[in-house]
């Protein structure tokens, strides 16, 4: 294969590979869904490691330290 | 399951401000954009009264209905959030919002409106939880770290309290009991009731 033939091969093939990224993606739309990316779960994570009882039980931890009539201040750290 | 609430008791909000620096501080939000503020009634005169509003991750969210392209989307716990990487920054969920509470970037030129900002309840948004992504669009995931939001957690007279809709209720209660006064609740009838089981307003009528 002479240079020029190889060049115009790289040329075809780098404007398929362009002409490739024109498209538009296809999207279904559903009237009234939510369309954006899923959720994960706030306690599928490394510290809950997927308990949600555990982090039940440090929200319940946090919520109960804001009522200063009965605080427990060290059962929220 | 813990359904997610806020509440402002305007009895004890004394207008420091500490909830509204403690959300910019903690999520990092541009000038220009305000999560959440405080708004004082009767300013000046005796008897005045601040709350603090920012969304208030509603039941029936009036954006959610809104919003053309349903960006919106609510998590088991009740938080509503939305995906950034699909909002228009149409304005629609601003209108529709009885608080408020949806905020536009304005750092464009020609009044460029950027993508709707709003209160996450600090439970971040679609992004893998705790990444720099989320972090970058919609701000700490303190949710995710087992901690409540930021403003409720660092209001010093604790007037605004955020957590388990059941538990700050009951912590609300307890309050007016022991004080005996200021059972009025501002927006939780707006953000927490339950609009259709209301009359509908009537052509021409007063509401």
């Amino acid at each position: 294969m002479t240079g020029r033939n190889l060049i115009a091969c790289l040329a075809i093939g780098a404007s398929a590979l362009l002409a490739a990224g024109c498209g538009d993606k296809p999207m279904v739309y559903r009237q009234g869904q939510y369309q954006g990316k899923p959720d994960s779960k706030p306690w599928d994570n490394d510290r809950f490691k997927g308990s949600q009882v555990e982090w039940e039980k440090a929200i319940k931890a946090r919520n109960q330290s804001q009522n200063e009539y009965s605080r427990d201040i060290a059962s929220a750290r | 399951m813990a359904r997610m609430k806020f509440l402002c008791d305007a009895e004890r909000c004394i207008e420091c401000n500490g909830c509204v620096t403690a959300c910019k501080a903690e999520h990092e939000i541009p000038w220009g954009v305000n999560r959440r503020r405080v708004v004082t009634l009767n300013d000046g005169v005796p008897g005045e009264k601040s709350i603090s509003v920012a969304c208030m991750h509603c039941s029936d969210a009036p954006c959610m209905a809104v919003c053309p392209v349903d960006c919106f989307y609510k998590t088991s716990e009740g938080v509503v959030l939305h995906d950034k990487d699909l909002c228009i920054g149409c304005g629609y969920c601003f209108y529709a919002c009885p608080f408020g509470a949806p905020q536009f970037p304005q750092d464009g030129a020609f009044g460029l409106r950027g993508k709707m900002d709003k209160c996450t309840f600090c439970a971040g948004g679609p992004e893998a939880d705790n990444s720099e992504a989320e972090f970058k669009k919609y701000g700490r995931n303190r949710l995710a770290e087992g901690k409540l939001p930021a403003c409720a957690e660092m209001c010093a007279t604790k007037a605004l309290l955020g957590g388990d809709a059941d538990v700050i209720s009951n912590i609300y209660r307890d309050r007016v009991t022991k004080r005996g006064k200021g059972a009025d609740l501002w927006g939780w009838d707006a953000a927490y009731g339950k609009p259709e089981s209301k009359p509908a307003a009537q052509p021409g009528g007063k509401s």
